[in-house]
């Protein structure tokens, strides 16, 4: 998991994007607070290439909150075998964006994890940030 | 590689290379309008309530991938959209062009020299028949050749000569289901005036394998050609609609 510092400042954003041949879908969502372990969706879109920034939480302060972010990677019939679906798992990897910006250290990238299925041509990427 | 050309006895080294591109393809408006709606469907589904909730609630994320494929309206709505992106376009050109070099044969004191070369020009004119099935088609083809070959052999003087030919001509193909039934006649002008009717058969037993048949009159054959049998393998004609078109659909 990720951590940074925001404080009081507000409103926080993250930016996500990516360059890709699968169709691709971002879900943001933040900690329930009154349900621990569940995340209310704040936002679910089709991922594109140039992607725009979006508040966390409405804007408000979000010091103490978790923000999970996952995009869903769809290669349907592009990939014909495994090496062609890995080449292309990397080329989604490298071209993915995910940054947040706003509190004490300004603009920071998001490390993520990434799950694939080949026999579903399928692949997650999952980031986790607890803010501070 | 080696082979005898169909001049030599015995089997010869060459070197070739060749390359194809599709130049042009065009896809109905129809077919352009039903992706749209399918991706648009799919697209609504996959930010639906539903699929969000599994999306940021299920764990581990790895988790997702068993359970996304496993809804019942995920496998339809893909499975419409994976159905209308098979098809194949309306119309398509495609060119290619190749050429082996001769790398010389020592026992008959040939050198290394000009083999062949070849520039095709084909078109595709293809109606979806979706009335009667699905997979049906009907298919107009044309086809431009320019052949220039090296390798004719003198067998007096003993050495290779180059004839130059152009071929052109047409081809119907009916496709249903698994069965193709088709017929071409191509004309042959040039050092060489011949022609070339064939008729065929094919039965895809699967994307990978086919089975062909075929009938006819070859070039420069003095009777009727016929094929009873033959096997490919290693195929795979997949269509795709192209841009403009949603993110992920090729």
């Amino acid at each position: 998991m990720d951590f940074h510092e925001v404080g009081v400042n507000k409103p926080i954003k993250i930016k996500v994007s990516i360059g890709t041949e699968a169709s691709a879908f971002t879900y943001i969502g933040i900690n329930d607070l009154s349900n621990p372990g569940k995340y209310i969706p704040e936002y679910a879109f089709g991922t594109k290439p140039n992607g725009g920034w979006r508040k966390v939480n409405k804007g408000e302060t979000v010091s103490g909150r978790r923000i999970r972010i996952r995009t869903f990677l769809d290669f349907f019939d592009i990939v014909n075998n495994k090496p062609e679906f890995e080449l292309a798992i990397k080329r989604a990897q490298q071209n993915y964006i995910l940054i947040l910006n706003g509190g004490n250290q300004g603009l920071k990238n998001l490390v993520f994890d990434t799950s694939s299925s080949f026999e579903t041509k399928s692949a997650i990427l999952h980031s986790e940030v607890q803010l501070t | 590689m080696d082979g005898t050309f169909e001049v030599f006895e015995r089997p010869q080294a060459y070197v070739s290379i060749g390359l194809r591109t599709r130049l042009l393809k065009i896809i109905s408006g129809k077919d352009y309008h039903d992706v749209l709606k399918a991706y648009n469907e799919y697209e609504e589904f996959m930010v639906s309530p539903e699929v969000t909730d599994i999306m940021l609630n299920v764990s581990p994320a790895r988790s997702i991938l068993d359970s996304i494929p496993k809804l019942k309206k995920y496998q339809d709505t893909k499975a419409v959209l994976q159905d209308i992106i098979k098809r194949k376009p309306l119309f398509a050109m495609d060119i290619a062009a190749a050429y082996s070099h001769f790398m010389g044969d020592e026992s008959q004191n040939l050198g290394d020299g000009f083999g062949r070369f070849g520039v095709w020009l084909s078109t595709d004119l293809a109606f979806h028949t979706s009335s009667v099935n699905h997979n049906n088609y009907l298919h107009f083809y044309g086809v431009f050749r320019y052949l220039r070959d090296g390798l004719n052999l003198d067998t007096e003087s003993n050495t290779l000569f180059t004839i130059n030919n152009i071929d052109f001509g047409g081809k119907v193909e009916i496709e249903w289901k698994k069965f193709s039934l088709a017929f071409e006649y191509i004309a042959r002008e040039g050092d060489i005036s011949t022609s070339r009717t064939m008729g065929t058969v094919r039965y895809a037993v699967t994307n990978k394998i086919a089975l062909n048949g075929g009938f006819g009159e070859n070039f420069m054959s003095n009777e009727d050609t016929i094929t009873i049998f033959g096997i490919q393998w290693g195929l795979e004609s997949k269509a795709s609609l192209k841009a403009p078109l949603p993110p992920g659909i090729r």
